[in-house]
């Protein structure tokens, strides 16, 4: 599949909504929320991360296959975060005797 | 389909080129197969002598032969080479490499020059764990338990850690080159259903290839980053948890199993519809049950950690999500047993290793739920139990499929056959061989005898005997094949294209192919294994 | 079929488009293995962040915030200047291609020195885990862990992006020798996407890593 032609117009506003929500991750940053601060970022993150993968890798515009290696990898990052936290989340639920 | 006709002194894959240089510096996949094949050989053999001195040692209830120190180390590279440098490597980037263009008629794998770089990461890191076995070997096991591995082991951990972790890489170049060959190269008319089921196990194997090996390797970079700049990352003193290693560790290498014996299970299919001349029988189930058992074996790493400090909840959850991998393992050796009813059988080399894998990963399998059982796994943990049962899915399955593959293509490959009751009787002694090394220490480890000790109370000594005697006829059952089929490399009796007159591309090409396999791209128009469509043209009738 | 993609066509395929096609999935499934990578060490710095907040909030605050808060802008414009070059090439723009490739390279040296120069303040500051550590804080261990993975992760991030940058000024150089033109510009879309990648990494870091500081 050849590369979609998006227009300079589409690039420029995905830099500028980049460098916002930089600009709102930091705003953010100021106001006291606890463990949700962290949250904040890292979805922001995310949310940059996933207007790089749609447009400017264009993932969006890409066949299946691509979507499903992209899809895929989050899912085993996912697979990994989650099941390594079930032991970390819930290893002192159960007392231990002399402990 | 492509033409019958063929000019006998055609040059091949093997003639074509001549001289060192053309073989060190090829991207064709069938020389890099074989450049695979000399290095696994190597190493396997060097693994091998480090498994009879382990076997020896054990001989007798002391330490006579070897010094606990040296025992250790063995162990541990026995584990590290037969790991890393054969079971992980063996099929896919041997037969996998031969085999996966051919299969699906094409003329190369995706990525040519990725491939045969593949093979020098390769090299590279095993030269470097040989460089680490120089220096004096390592002790912590293959599996680099922490603290033991980060702080206390004083012998070549971050050498042969950098070593596994350069291999890692190889292993990901050959992923992503089936991945994306498969997806790209198929010819006309090879539909993913189409394809034989070898290439669904394949495909599978590398996708846990791409997904699991980056995690392995960067748990082991944090090992070699602790070691040397003598940092905290899993040691309790700076607050850090050392069984975290092990969450990261078993990512990688509980499917890791899957990566060795995934390629074996491929080799079955083909073998059991080729000498049974049928279909496999439920072919889709077989085939989404390579992609189930990929998937679900990342699902289970934490059954490897029951006793090592889980939470109870995690050790709970991870022990109902091993039993699931049972499931998709059983519809496969239900599937090729009743592939094998009311076909044609004949019990030729590759079938005999194939119904011995069936026989042979049953048994692993089935002990693998009694280890996946939270209550019987706290009793069973780091005993021989574990020790037999994981070499029944490892050399029973992984290396039976290995040498059936060998077998089954060595003719294509080579392009002549090997000696046929030879080659029965050496499969014979390895099934023989191995049974009688590794079902002994089921009752061992039954009896409580934990791995990897030096010494153990007499009254086990007639186990251990016939283990070690299991194992020296074991040796000679693999020492057979690696003599008879180098002879044959040269002296045996042309193949011809088709010697079992089995379906696939494969084997519509000449014996040795030529070098770009298939002169115009074929156009795929059965299904695999169609031995009933495909009657006259395979001259069955 | 042009020269320049007829000189670039490799044995098993038999036109550029396939071959383009191949490359960019074997990209996205390196891309896959890569995130895994960087996934373990987000997983280990999950579960300590989970154990010792505070320790860990104190080492946010060591943070260098200004030289990381340009830092990622800088990544941002990077990112935004490698898209133009490919859409330069795709409307078969070479010079502008080449001078947009030219001027990513740039700004990833750019980042990279200014990495180098936090990295320096750090060191100055006694908190480089296994070399000159030093804190009086109750909280040391757990803050010495932070700095472990703020180096692990930022100093593997700086690995890729000097290989980013090395792989960009190849394609720069490849441009300018005229391999490239609006029809055949496979090299450049494959090493676009692992630019690309390597800034969407480093807003995760920027955000595990510099953002907890701010307060």
């Amino acid at each position: 599949m050849e590369l979609p032609d998006l227009t300079f117009r589409t690039y420029l506003l995905t830099f500028l909504s980049l460098l916002c929500l930089l600009g709102l991750n930091v705003g953010l940053a100021f106001i006291h929320m606890g463990w949700v601060n962290m949250f904040v970022a890292v979805m922001i993150a995310a949310m940059q991360a996933a207007i790089i993968a749609l447009f400017l890798m264009h993932g969006l515009f890409e066949r299946a296959i691509i979507r499903l290696v992209m899809g895929g990898a989050l899912l085993w990052f996912l697979i990994l975060v989650t099941l390594t936290m079930t032991d970390y989340i819930t290893r002192n639920w159960l007392p231990i005797a002399g402990k | 389909m492509i033409s019958k006709i063929r000019i006998a002194e055609a040059p091949n894959y093997l003639t074509e080129e001549q001289g060192i240089r053309s073989w060190l510096l090829t991207t064709d996949h069938k020389r890099i197969c074989l450049l695979y094949i000399a290095a696994i050989t190597f190493f396997f053999v060097l693994g091998g002598i480090a498994a009879l001195l382990i076997r020896l040692e054990l001989l007798t209830p002391v330490t006579d032969l070897v010094s606990p120190e040296t025992y250790n180390k063995l162990f541990s590279e026995h584990g590290i080479i037969m790991v890393w440098l054969f079971l992980i490597p063996s099929i896919p980037a041997t037969l996998g490499n031969f085999l996966i263009p051919e299969m699906i008629g094409a003329k190369d794998v995706a990525f040519p020059k990725l491939n045969l770089a593949s093979w020098y990461v390769f090299m590279i890191g095993g030269l470097l764990i040989m460089y680490g076995i120089a220096r004096g070997g390592i002790d912590t096991g293959w599996t680099f338990y922490t603290p033991f591995s980060t702080i206390y082991s004083t012998t070549e951990v971050a050498v042969t850690g950098v070593g596994i972790f350069i291999v890692g890489f190889s292993s990901i170049m050959t992923g992503v080159n089936f991945i994306v060959t498969i997806h790209r190269l198929r010819a006309p008319g090879m539909t993913w259903f189409r394809m034989p089921l070898f290439l669904w196990s394949l495909y599978s194997t590398s996708v846990v290839m791409v997904l699991a090996t980056p995690v392995l390797a960067i748990a082991l970079l944090m090992i070699i980053w602790e070691r040397v700049f003598q940092v905290g990352i899993f040691s309790p003193e700076l607050g850090g948890d050392p069984v975290l290693f092990q969450h990261l560790f078993w990512f990688y290498s509980h499917p890791a199993v899957y990566i060795m014996v995934l390629p074996s299970m491929g080799v079955v299919s083909e073998i059991v519809a080729a000498f049974s001349r049928k279909a496999v029988f439920g072919y889709v189930f077989v085939a989404f049950s390579s992609v189930a058992i990929a998937v679900l074996g990342f699902l289970v790493w934490g059954h490897h950690m029951f006793v090592a400090g889980e939470s109870v909840y995690s050790a709970l959850a991870f022990s109902v999500l091993s039993y699931l991998v049972a499931v998709p393992s059983a519809i496969k050796v239900f599937n090729w047993s009743a592939t094998l009813y009311k076909g044609s059988v004949s019990l030729d080399t590759p079938m005999l290793y194939a119904l011995g894998f069936i026989g042979l990963f049953t048994i692993g399998g089935m002990t693998g739920l009694f280890v996946a059982a939270l209550g019987i796994d706290v009793h069973v943990t780091d005993t021989y139990f574990v020790i037999a049962h994981f070499h029944y899915i490892m050399v029973g399955g992984a290396v039976m499929g290995y040498l059936g593959g060998l077998h089954y293509w060595w003719p294509k490959i080579s392009g002549r056959m090997y000696p046929e009751r030879l080659a029965k009787a050496a499969a014979l002694i390895v099934f023989l061989g191995f049974n009688l090394t590794f079902f002994p220490q089921f009752v061992l480890g039954w009896l409580g005898m934990p791995r990897r000790y030096a010494a153990y109370p007499p009254e086990w000594q007639w186990l251990h005997i016939l283990s070690t005697a299991g194992a020296t006829i074991l040796a000679v059952g693999y020492l057979m094949p690696l003599l008879y089929l180098t002879w044959a490399w040269k002296r045996g009796p042309l193949a011809g294209h088709n010697p079992w007159r089995a379906t696939g591309l494969e084997w519509q090409i000449s014996s040795p192919p030529p070098k770009h396999n298939f002169e115009t791209t074929p156009i795929v128009t059965h299904k695999a294994y169609d031995y009933a469509g495909m009657k006259e043209e395979l001259g069955l009738v | 079929m042009s020269k320049a993609e007829a000189l670039a066509l490799r044995e098993p395929f038999s036109t550029p488009q396939h071959q383009r096609d191949t490359a960019m999935l074997g990209m996205w499934v390196f891309i896959a293995t890569e995130v895994l990578f960087f996934g373990g060490l987000f997983v280990a710095f999950a579960v300590y962040r989970m154990y010792y907040t505070q320790g860990f909030l104190e080492g946010s605050r060591g943070m260098t915030l200004v030289i990381g808060t340009i830092n990622s802008a800088v990544l941002i414009a990077s990112t935004f200047t490698m898209s133009l070059a490919i859409h330069a090439i795709q409307h078969n723009k070479q010079l502008r291609c080449y001078l947009l490739l030219l001027i990513t390279a740039l700004i990833g040296l750019v980042f990279l020195a200014l990495k180098f120069t936090e990295y320096f303040i750090h060191y100055q500051e006694h908190k480089v885990p296994g070399i000159w550590f030093e804190s009086h804080d109750p909280q040391a261990g757990p803050e010495q862990l932070f700095y472990i993975f703020y180096f692990a992760m930022t100093g593997l991030h700086a690995i890729h992006l000097s290989i980013g940058c090395g792989l960009v000024t190849t394609m720069a150089v490849r441009t300018a020798l005229g391999r490239f033109n609006g029809n055949y510009h496979t090299a450049i879309d494959v090493t676009g996407l692992y630019w690309h990648f390597v800034d969407i990494i480093w807003g995760f870091l920027y955000a595990i890593f510099y953002i907890p500081g701010f307060r």
